[in-house]
């Protein structure tokens, strides 16, 4: 286990020279003290000098491993408070039957089922997509449980359509979820039923899967481990060193917990336990909360962090909004959960020193969840977590201030909404009142708050290094769209809110997120100085050529020969 | 169970690409004469062509019509715009959807049936229009989505006709008409009311409704009655296999237990709502009016197979309209 074989107790006798030293570099520390060196000597995974060659030699002896950097610009690496990696991922590597064919047949549906059925003989649930309404029609079929028995009368059966509006299963599917005639409909979907006689026809629309859902074996810890695993190996050869997956359940966290025995957890996590089960049922929510989170904390693991969703986003117009969507109506969003029910929690949590991460896209949401951290910050036995505003989406500008005063940290999804096409037409449901004031980094930034970001991955891509060139452009990285949104803010500032920012916001500020000496060397090298380059489809393209994590090399892109845990460039995963 | 005097009001969802004809339908049933106050939800409240002098009030987001009809535009979740409007306009007799050229009109019909709505919305027909001269360009532009929205629907319009010549209608009809399919063909959307309103009946037009003649001149109408009790099953199979010549089918009817349901027919959409007592005036136990649109649908044979329905253990008078 690597997380026991590393750690040296603090009386135990060490070696007076660094074990890595990078000479011949363009290194920018992100200390206003020292903003630039030449050359950082790391000894158990701190930094322990830096400044020119002349100041480390003294560290360098026979063990010493000595990296000529060769001008190459280096920084602190990325911090992405926020993304789902097995979201995206855990699918491609669930082995559900895919029937693979655009528009397949009633009888090309039923020669797949019988063709996975064989090849699975021991999965119990024979769970996949897709199903087309039309070609049922045309064939005079009526898809249902009465279709798929003559298929596959014994085992459970569900099959989602083309659109994943409706499922599709079999009697023997709905006899272990227990749907009855009697079963009521959920608030949010409903069962197909026989008008005559009100059985469930083995259609289920929206909500009504997770009956299914509840009923089917959980994603399994490998499956897990491998879309984690993946994730992991795609953000270390971008440079970020340390993350927060935001939602996670038992399973999940022993899939963290075993990349992590294997020494492949090349990155920080901080893994936030769902609160809601609308992504994926918790089982342990309340055991993980009390005390069972700690059995998977190390030195790269943590899940004291709870995850929710406050409102709902800009689509659906479901985001909660200080005033009216539109003049013509009084609908202005709604949450989720009740003030009341924040305000405990928050306090509830705060006690235990779990950090509360809450999606507030409206204004009226983050408003509405300050004032709970508020609260909470008055009530006894708080710790003062630094809970944080995930998404920000729309700030009312009397909050800005509030982001520095109660010490809540403000994070951002850049990557999902730089100018395009897609976005200009989505975001427009805003108003233009608004969205002049959407994304505002800049307003938090200036009150003296802390500003953070997440990738929020798969809603948009993984790749940290499109929302540094974003914040500093405003632009579509690839010239797509001449729109510009909101307020750009400086490179060193956008460094900052992707390093130094991100080590506040995990707590570990004090020894990570910047180039000091006594600090963590986490430490990224690039192809190319981001000081010295036109931002603007430049930034999103940079090569990281090697990351450091905590001393140890852990990506090196350019050298498979090295020690490093992953060579070569990043995996493509979307 | 539900209420007397509150019967779910039917809600139609238009779906079909964009520029198939979907807003002059809308048009259509907001300037028409058919004697319903429906609601319209649109999508684009800026391409419905209300003459200004037609709108009676405006409340809100609500455009009050001098025919009864109001509308508004879908500018909110469609959960809370369906509340706001059943709050503010209970005495609305038909609620009508407009979905979004890109949508699935199915997705919109199932929040419609949402537990939520039960009891207060009832699922009439996705009606689906398409572009006669301009189907194979929508079927290029968005594969898998033409053919989406033709799947969920109950009842088709091919709209434009005058575009194109019957070789090519026919041609479209061989190759998109599924054996359960009901077409209607429609020059400029003129979809005749009956078979987009027909289903107004249950509680709050009761029997008058049955006597009214039917407004368009294709139209054939049966009615069926009988006083013994119905194997609802036997029912649902028949109504559920009828002809493709019968667009619609609505009436009352008591099971064999002594419930009692209200039976809406639209193209393939086919529901049984509870009722808790039969409505006044019927004369009889059981009814059931069939609305075709072709020349000669084979009413004799279906009317002897709802005979066929009738529970053998009570013997009763029965008779053919
Ligand atoms: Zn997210």
């Amino acid at each position: 286990m690597r997380v026991l074989y590393d750690h040296r107790p603090s009386h135990s006798g060490h070696s007076a020279y660094a074990d890595l030293v990078l000479i011949n570099g363009s290194i920018y520390t992100g200390d206003p003290g020292l903003p630039w060196c030449r050359a950082l000597a790391v000894a158990r995974g701190r930094i322990v000098a830096r400044g020119d060659r002349s100041d480390v030699e003294h560290l360098i002896g026979a063990q010493t491993k000595v990296t000529d950097l060769g001008g190459r610009f280096a920084m602190p690496g990325l911090y992405d408070m926020h993304t789902h990696p097995d979201l995206a991922l855990a699918p491609r590597y669930a082995d559900d039957l895919d029937i693979g064919i655009v528009d397949p047949t009633p009888d090309q549906v039923r020669d797949a089922i019988l063709a996975y059925a064989a090849k699975h003989p021991n999965r119990e649930w024979i769970y996949g997509q897709y199903f087309v309404r039309y070609t049922f029609r045309q064939a005079g079929l009526v898809p249902g449980k009465d279709w798929l028995d003559q298929v596959m009368p014994d085992r459970p059966v569900a099959l989602l359509d083309r659109m994943w509006g409706t499922m599709m299963v079999n009697s023997e599917a709905l006899r272990r979820a227990g749907i009855t005639a009697t079963t009521p409909d959920p608030a949010n979907g409903y069962l197909e039923r026989s008008p005559a006689s009100g059985e469930p026809t083995g259609l289920l629309i929206d909500g009504a899967y997770a009956l299914i859902h509840a009923a089917m074996p959980p994603t399994p810890v490998p499956v897990l481990r491998a879309a984690y695993r993946d994730g992991v190996r795609y953000q270390s050869a971008r440079g970020v060193v340390s993350t927060k997956y935001v939602h996670v359940c038992e399973n999940r966290l022993n899939a963290l917990q075993s990349l992590d025995h294997a020494g492949e957890l090349t990155l920080r996590v901080e893994a936030a336990i769902s609160w809601q089960d609308d992504i994926f049922p918790v089982r342990r929510r309340w055991e993980l909360l009390a005390g069972e989170r700690h059995y998977y904390r190390s030195a790269r693991l943590n899940a004291n962090a709870v995850k929710f969703h406050f409102d709902g986003t800009v689509e659906p117009r479901s985001s909660y909004l200080m005033t009216p969507w539109d003049g013509n109506s009084t609908w202005s969003g709604k949450l989720n959960l009740t003030p009341e029910h924040l305000a405990d929690m928050i306090w509830d949590m705060d006690r235990q020193g779990i950090r509360v991460i809450a999606h507030c896209t409206g204004d009226a949401a983050s408003d509405t969840f300050l004032d709970a951290v508020e609260g909470a910050r008055r009530r006894p036995g708080g710790l003062c977590v630094r809970h944080q505003c995930a998404h920000s989406t729309i700030l009312h500008g009397g909050n800005l201030k509030r982001f520095r005063d109660l010490g809540v940290t403000a994070e951002f999804s850049p990557v999902s909404w730089y100018p395009s096409k897609f976005v200009s037409g989505a975001r427009s449901g805003y108003g233009a009142e608004r969205l002049s004031r959407a994304y505002n980094i800049k307003g938090v930034l200036e009150a003296g708050g802390v500003a953070v970001i997440g990738t929020d991955w798969p809603v948009s891509p993984l790749d940290p290094w499109i929302a540094l060139e974003t914040m500093v452009t405003r632009a579509n990285p690839w010239g797509e769209s001449e729109d510009r949104f909101g307020e750009p803010i400086a490179l060193p500032q956008a460094i900052d809110v992707m390093t130094k920012n991100g080590a506040w916001s995990m707590g570990i500020d004090h020894e990570a997120g910047t180039l000091e000496i006594g600090k963590s060397a986490d430490i990224i090298v690039l192809d190319r100085n981001l000081f010295e380059i036109e931002p603007q489809g430049n930034i999103h393209a940079t090569k990281v050529d090697l990351t450091f994590v905590q001393g140890q090399l852990v990506h090196d892109r350019l050298n498979d020969k090295s020690e490093a845990v992953w060579h070569g460039e990043a995996p493509q995963l979307w | 169970m539900v209420m007397q005097g509150a019967a779910p009001i039917p809600v139609t969802v238009i779906g079909g690409f964009l520029g198939a004809g979907k807003t002059t339908l809308v048009n259509h049933i907001l300037s028409g004469d058919h004697g319903l106050k429906v609601a319209v939800l649109v999508n684009d409240f800026g391409a419905v062509n209300i003459d200004a002098a037609l709108i009676t009030a405006t409340e809100g987001s609500l455009y009050s019509l001098s025919n009864g009809c109001v509308c508004c535009g879908l500018n909110q979740g469609l959960v809370e715009q369906l509340e706001e409007l059943l709050a503010s306009r209970p005495d609305i007799d038909h609620v009508v959807i407009e979905a979004s050229g890109v949508a699935d009109p199915a997705r919109i019909m199932d929040t419609v049936r949402y537990a939520r709505f039960a009891a207060r919305l009832r699922a009439d027909a996705i009606v689906v229009m398409v572009d006669a001269a301009g189907f194979d360009d929508a079927i290029a532009a968005a594969p898998g989505l033409a053919e989406a929205q033709i799947g969920s629907a109950d009842l088709l319009v091919l709209n434009k006709t005058e575009l194109v010549d019957r070789t090519a209608l026919d041609a479209w009809r061989a190759h998109w008409t599924f054996p359960d399919t009901r077409i209607v063909e429609t020059a400029r959307a003129c979809v005749p009311f009956d078979i987009l309103f027909a289903g107004q009946i249950s509680q709050r037009g009761i029997a008058s409704r049955f006597a009214a003649e039917p407004v368009h001149e294709q139209a054939t109408s049966a009615t069926w009655r009988h006083d013994g009790p119905i194997d609802l099953n036997c029912l649902q199979k028949v109504l559920a296999g009828l002809p493709t010549a019968i667009y619609r089918a609505k009436g009352f009817l008591r099971a064999h237990d002594g419930r009692r349901f209200a039976v809406h027919l639209v193209g393939t959409r086919l529901s049984f709502e509870p009722m808790a007592h039969a409505p006044e005036g019927l004369g009889t136990e059981n009814l059931l009016v069939l609305i075709g649109f072709e020349k000669h649908p084979p009413f004799e044979t279906i009317l002897a197979q709802l005979d066929g329905c009738v529970e053998p253990a009570a013997p009763a008078a029965k008779g053919h309209a």
